[in-house]
């Protein structure tokens, strides 16, 4: 569990009558990660894909094209017999490929038209406004026509050239469409006059007939490609709706095939024979030797080789140390039921072959840093809903269910500490109601143990019980915030050296054991040091006694020397550098006082809205409604809130006060050959 | 508890400072992450902590101001 399946480097060798038959077994079991062939040899060369991959590349190609064409979604359930979609294939490709390109040739035809006839629209409606026939505009022997609009009256205009004419004009937006008749002697020099007065001439139009008339004939026309476009366009959806099983159906088929083909690829292959190189997860490997054997007649032979250990390939190595990395596929090996927090491990990233995986240890701490924070019976119960409500709704999206599992889980967690913390949407429940606590007249009060104390644990006397004489009070936040915050220091410390355990486990795997003492444990031994020095001399700052400060202290003098044993490691280890690090311990343990102040926040806002909503309540109806209002809406705000600031919170602990102790990642995804069907079957 | 004038005020200053000072550091960093994710999504861990390293400043805040208004 804590660390990633163990794997087995398999070398498969045989002839080359054999390869196809042996691909086939490969895809059928999904269980081989292919390992490239790179190193081109004298002997060895990368394969070639067998001799149908272009045809089959070729099909994909246009069916994904198609499939993007009519938006075929992948929701659909049903399974075809791969026969029958194979026998079918070539000539139902033809079939929807044609039909489709003689459907999107007329729906480009038919939009082209449309566009058209808005062009010629538009061009028709200043001539429209003017209200002329189109055949009086032109074609004069003596006489020149100038159509176009103007800002205003141009009649001096042409009135101060020539008495000789006729105008006609009409309002056309802000300004004037007018059409100006003049004999063709004075035509340049009214037309000059006109462009000085702002004329600006439209294309003009050689056709004829009533503009207004024409106009309607258009849109009468428009209308009809209109409802031309949406029939072809229900079509296209109807040969969507049709086509949808074949297409998924066959894109599947289509997929996995040319994953066949192009296999070789990655094989090295010679004149007549070829070698196949990859990972097997180890506890399989039996049962996929067997199978293998089985499937290709025992023509081929299969081994396991031992991986090489080397410096990690994608990474600049800083230390001179020996090395034992392993660079196989990363695969999980956590129970299914750990699968929807495993999801936040690769995001953040994949482990490494040789690292150990945070899965486990995440799966725990995660719900729990989240509870804590939100810790809320009622927010606990409104998010279990909403998680069970939503996975309902949305089954077929992977995403979300692993997202709904993660938020069911927390929510659990929420309500566990909204017990502890007595807290019920904001409201004290471990305070008994005639004290102001409960709701609604319900308090918990009874269950709590009112003023009970921690004594002295272990040899030395908790701090707690110094700092804070009323001892460790159970109830909401509003008593116990300096014991918690003392305690989030603590779980932070904890968590820490954890990180560091980790850490060290790793170096001692990867470099051995000199590198995971001198860079890890020379941590622990700092931070230890460190807190059990500040454990003695906090309570004195405090009470400002530090002059009663005993260097003798055991405790003091305890700390002191394993936080200079560890600076001494630290030193040996990376040098001076490592020193400016220190003070990141401080604020990485500070850091985890947030599962305080985040949590502490939620109820501030939940104890405003229901302050906010029992004011108004008193005010009679319109006060009642008011506040319901009001605490319905407050509480839905917290609520997001509350998934959202505890889970990025609760995560960052993780990813940047934990992960960076011992986590690199960046291993490779173990990613089998093979194909998880979904629309097809054998 | 009540808290007295001067300390409610210092208890404050120590979030609301802390916090825009978060908030200047954050910006660039949040602004540059975005774009890095945008370019490639297997980055996404590394950017979200170099966006959230600041954020500890203002816990830093809020710790001052829990110390000031309740020891």
């Amino acid at each position: 569990m804590l660390e990633p399946q163990r794997m087995d480097r398999v070398l498969i060798v045989g002839t080359k009558d054999v390869m196809e038959t042996t691909i086939n077994a490969l895809h059928d079991m999904d269980i081989l990660h292919l390992e490239d062939y790179t190193a081109e040899g004298e002997y060895f060369k990368i394969g070639k894909p067998l001799k149908n991959a272009t045809a089959l590349s070729e099909k994909l190609l246009k069916l994904r094209s198609i499939r993007s064409y009519l938006g075929t979604k992948n929701n659909a359930q049903f399974k075809e017999r791969r026969e029958k979609i194979a026998r079918e294939l070539d000539q139902e490709l033809v079939t929807l490929e044609s039909t489709l390109t003689s459907k999107m040739n007329e729906k480009s035809a038919v939009e082209a038209g449309i566009k058209e006839a808005s062009h010629r629209e538009e061009a028709l409606k200043p001539y429209e406004a003017l209200g002329i026939p189109l055949d009086l505009l032109y074609g004069y022997e003596s006489v020149d026509v100038f159509v176009g609009t103007v800002p205003k009256d141009v009649e001096p205009v042409v009135k101060a050239i020539t008495e000789d004419y006729g105008l006609f004009s009409a309002p056309y937006g802000k300004d004037l469409i007018a059409a100006i008749f003049v004999p063709k002697g004075v035509s340049s020099k009214v037309y000059d006059a006109l462009l000085k007065n702002d004329f600006i001439e439209i294309e003009p139009l050689r056709e004829k007939g009533d503009p207004s008339a024409l106009a309607k004939e258009l849109e009468k026309k428009k209308a009809e490609l209109s409802a031309r476009l949406q029939s072809i366009n229900s079509d296209i959806m109807e040969l969507n709706k049709r086509y949808a099983r074949f297409i998924l159906a066959s894109e599947e088929l289509l997929t996995i095939d040319t994953q066949k083909a192009e296999a070789p690829l990655k094989f090295a292959t010679s004149e007549n024979a070829f070698v196949i190189d990859g990972w097997v997860p180890r506890n399989e490997y039996e049962k996929f030797k067997e199978d293998l054997l089985k499937a290709t007649d025992e023509k081929v032979y299969v081994t396991t080789v031992e991986p090489e250990h080397k410096p990690y390939p994608r990474e600049m190595e800083e230390h001179e140390a020996v090395h034992h990395e392993i660079d196989a596929p990363v695969k999980y090996a956590n129970p299914k039921w750990m699968y929807s927090l495993q999801a936040f491990i690769d995001l953040y990233a994949r482990p490494r072959y040789d690292e150990i995986d945070p899965t486990a240890v995440f799966f725990f701490m995660f719900p729990l840093f989240y509870g804590f924070i939100l810790g809320d019976i009622g927010y606990g119960l409104l998010l279990l809903i909403l998680g069970f409500a939503v996975k309902r709704m949305l089954k077929h999206s992977e995403g979300f269910q692993i997202l709904t599992t993660a938020l069911i889980i927390c929510s659990i967690s929420s309500i566990f500490f909204g017990f502890v913390f007595g807290e019920f949407l904001g409201f004290n429940m471990a305070k008994p109601v005639e004290e102001g606590g409960g709701f609604l007249g319900i308090s918990l009060a009874e269950i709590y143990p009112h003023g009970v104390h921690i004594g002295p644990i272990g040899p030395f006397s908790l701090p707690l019980e110094r700092l804070f004489p009323g001892g460790f009070e159970h109830g909401s936040y509003v008593f116990g915030i300096k014991d918690l915050l003392v305690f989030c220091c603590l779980i932070g410390i904890a968590q820490i050296i954890l990180g560091y355990f980790f850490g060290f486990m790793n170096e001692l795997k990867q470099h051995g054991l000199k590198p995971a003492i001198l860079h890890k444990g020379s941590w622990v031994f700092i931070l230890l040091g460190g807190v059990s020095m500040l454990w003695y001399v906090f309570p004195l700052m405090i009470s400002q006694q530090i002059g009663a400060l005993n260097p003798a202290n055991p405790l003091f003098l305890a700390g002191a020397v394993m936080f200079l044993f560890g600076l001494a490691l630290l030193l040996m280890g990376e040098g001076v550098l490592g020193i400016i690090e220190i003070p990141t311990l401080m604020s990485n343990v500070l850091s985890y006082t947030r599962l305080l102040a985040v949590g502490m926040s939620s109820v501030g806002i939940a104890f405003a809205v229901n302050t906010m909503a029992s004011m108004m309540a008193g005010g009679g109806i319109i006060g009642l409604i008011g506040a319901a209002v009001v605490f319905a809406l407050g509480h839905a705000i917290n609520l997001v809130l509350g998934i959202i600031a505890p889970g990025l919170h609760a995560l960052r602990l993780h990813y940047v006060e934990f992960f960076t102790k011992f986590y690199k990642g960046g291993g490779r995804i173990y990613n089998p050959f093979g194909f998880i069907r979904k629309y097809t079957e054998d | 508890m009540p808290v007295d004038g001067l300390v409610a005020i210092g208890a404050g200053l120590a979030v609301g400072l802390a916090g825009i000072a978060s908030g200047m550091a954050e910006k660039d960093i949040g602004a540059a992450a975005v774009g890095a994710i945008a370019e490639d999504r297997t980055i996404f861990g590394q950017a979200l902590i170099f966006t959230v390293i600041p954020e500890t400043i203002v816990i830093f805040g809020l710790v001052i101001a829990i110390l000031l208004m309740f020891l």
